[in-house]
């Protein structure tokens, strides 16, 4: 400060005022006719698009709205900012553009609010570039098929409903069965796999101490560095609550558009589309089915419609998305869910039954299906975990009836054997996510039927014994293994060596 | 007339009251009044203003922090034919010292703020 002359100072002042200075012509204006929660109604304005930025003058300086309701005489905004500050009668001007968002690389490691204000009490986020929040997804040249794995760490997903980069898989189930875990999991996989995707969570109108618990086990897993939060709490406007999804969306294209890959994660749009249904009702839009807007749909598809995998001459980047949807009792024929189930390319179903016989994570191989992972499945996983959905969801199903009578012939009794066994092979505890080693060398050391002599109860504490020996001992070839890239079958070497240490493993758990 | 939208109306009178007909006046009242609609008269009037300006009758409000001079009046007409493309002006004037400085000419549906006023308002709120 000293070294600034009082001249300067004042030449300072008046470039920049002069800078600011704008008054070269007519500014389109409006005017406020009604304002209450959270909505702004607006006179004027006729040249307003479809989610269009505003700026209220009020008393107390500039409150921020968008433009949602174009109608004949009026335009229904919704507030961004203080309702309490907006009074009938402020002066409305257009800002010029549509909704944008901080993005980049400076947001890594950061808790933001959906217009990219931090809320982790960290420095303010200064980004060379913004992204639009409303925007267009990919055109098909602009697309590639989903190809690549994208490892979620979980054995019975990696195994039976692999996820590929740019894909979107749903994750539904009833409430506390375990969504948010395989969402964390994930997340905590890619740091510890070090596959380089970055992670996008989205919290809609999620517990505040939820995510602060979160955002502690993600820093002591060592993920925060490659993770970005985008929170918004119960008590937060039905806006931000609606915008959230698409901020993250903008945030993850970043990387998606600069030949990296990002994971994204919704947790949860049913609460997306409840607050959308809010904000629709108070913007007089007709109530339809469970009184949701008409576009409720085209609210997710244009938003998961956003996730893809980009061709070759766009970089290669991906963007994957793993929407949550809460159901009431199992309802999956409910409004929200159906929709989703349509848009996305898969779902992972959680069961609450399953969750309390211990049986977690509690996927249902039934009802969870992933429409185009095949295709990005590790040779190795693929090779050997070809028949386990299938065994698996007919053991379920015979289990049921052998609870009834005892009466089984050889075979029957023989596949429920060995979907007893497969069952307890694929409990997975939270915060344990598996490689491709593990993975591999877990369902061959079960299907080769090398722990076909060792009690049910104690497959878990076989499998660890295996897997610890087989790091210990050949730490080099896991190593190799892990790259997944080779078909395991029998002649395989890897597999003869699984075989073998599995197999003398077992006898020390055998009755 | 229930139903019928506020853009509609105004086009009604305004093409009433260029056709010289003052009656659509007492018609516009006993319809608010009818409808219950006393209280949007204001919006009504705005529309209705909106509707003359692209109809090439612009009805002008100028704010001035002092008296304003036959010269600055002419000037502004001048601004406003400029700007809107229209020719015949009706220009209301008041005096706000509160502007400090400059003017403030509010048009249908748009604003040219040039007060030392607003300017300073705008840096107050800007980041400089």
């Amino acid at each position: 400060m000293t070294d600034i002359s009082v001249t300067e100072l004042s030449k300072s002042l008046r470039d920049a005022i002069s800078a600011i200075e704008t008054t070269s012509g007519l500014e389109k204006t409006g005017v406020v006719i009604r304002v209450g929660d959270g909505v702004a109604w607006i006179h004027g304005l006729l040249d307003a698009g479809f989610s269009d930025m505003l700026d209220i003058k009020t008393s107390d300086g500039m409150v921020e709205a968008f433009a949602l309701n174009l109608m004949e005489d009026e335009i229904g905004a919704v507030l961004l900012g203080d309702e309490v500050k907006v009074s009938a009668g402020d002066t409305v001007t257009l800002k010029g553009t549509t909704l944008e968002v901080p993005v980049g690389e400076e947001l890594l490691g950061r808790v933001v609010d959906p217009l990219g204000r931090p809320l982790d009490g960290g420095p303010a986020i200064k980004t060379k570039q913004n992204g639009r929040v409303e925007r267009e997804a990919i055109g098909v040249m602009g697309r590639k098929s989903v190809h690549e794995p994208l490892m979620t760490g979980i054995m019975s997903i990696d195994a039976m409903f692999p996820i590929g980069r740019g894909q979107r898989e749903l994750i539904i189930g009833d409430r506390q069965t375990g969504k948010t875990a395989i969402a964390i999991d994930t997340m905590i996989n890619q740091a510890r796999q070090k596959t380089g995707v970055i992670n996008v969570y989205v919290a809609i109108g999620q517990k505040l101490s939820k995510i602060a618990r979160l955002v502690e086990r993600l820093k002591e897993e060592g993920v925060m560095d490659q993770t970005i939060i985008v929170a918004t709490g119960p008590s937060d406007a039905a806006s931000m609550l609606y915008l959230a999804p698409y901020a993250g969306t903008a945030m993850g294209e970043y990387f998606r558009d600069n030949s990296k890959h990002a994971l994204i994660i919704y947790d949860d749009l049913s609460k997306h589309a409840v607050a959308y249904r809010q904000m629709s009702l108070l913007l007089r839009r007709p109530p339809g089915r469970e009184a949701f807007p008409g576009d409720v749909f085209y609210l997710h598809s244009r938003l998961l419609e956003r996730s893809s995998k980009l061709s070759d001459d766009l970089g290669a980047g991906s963007l994957t998305a793993l929407p949550i949807i809460e159901t009431q009792a199992g309802d999956i024929s409910a409004y929200i869910p159906t929709n989703v189930i349509s848009i996305t390319d898969g779902q992972i179903f959680l069961e609450t039954d399953l969750f309390y016989q211990g049986i977690r994570p509690a996927i249902s191989a039934g009802l969870s299906v992933s429409r185009v992972g095949g295709a990005a499945q590790t040779k190795a996983v693929k090779s050997v975990s070809g028949h386990l959905k299938l065994g698996l969801s007919q053991f379920r199903e015979l289990a049921s009836f052998a609870q009834f009578g005892s009466d089984l012939d050889e075979a029957t009794k023989k596949q429920i054997d060995s979907g007893q066994r497969l069952t307890e092979l694929l409990k997975q505890p939270q915060y344990q996510p598996m490689g491709i080693w593990e993975q591999v060398a877990s369902v061959y050391a079960v299907n080769s039927g090398a722990f076909d002599k060792v009690p049910v109860s104690a497959i878990k504490a076989a499998q660890e014994a295996t897997l610890t020996k087989l790091w210990k001992d050949h730490k080099k070839d896991m190593q190799e293994l892990n790259k997944g890239g080779e078909k395991i079958d029998d002649d395989n070497k890897y597999a003869k060596l699984i075989l073998k240490i599995a197999k003398a493993t077992a006898k020390g758990f055998e009755e | 007339m229930a139903g019928i939208s506020r853009r509609k109306i105004s086009a009604y009178v305004a093409d009433g009251l260029l056709a010289g007909k003052g009656e659509v006046i007492q018609e516009l009242a006993a319809y608010l009044v009818d409808e219950g609609k006393a209280k949007d008269a204001e919006l009504y009037v705005r529309s209705i203003e909106s509707t003359l300006l692209s109809r090439g009758v612009a009805v002008a409000d100028i704010i001035t922090a002092r008296e304003l001079t036959t010269e600055m009046q002419q000037a502004i007409e001048q601004l406003i034919g400029r700007e809107t493309g229209v020719e015949k002006i009706e220009l209301r004037s008041r005096v706000e010292p509160a502007l400090l400085g400059g003017f403030r000419l509010d048009l249908p549906d748009a604003r040219l703020d040039a007060s030392v006023k607003h300017s300073l308002d705008t840096l107050r709120t800007s980041k400089v």
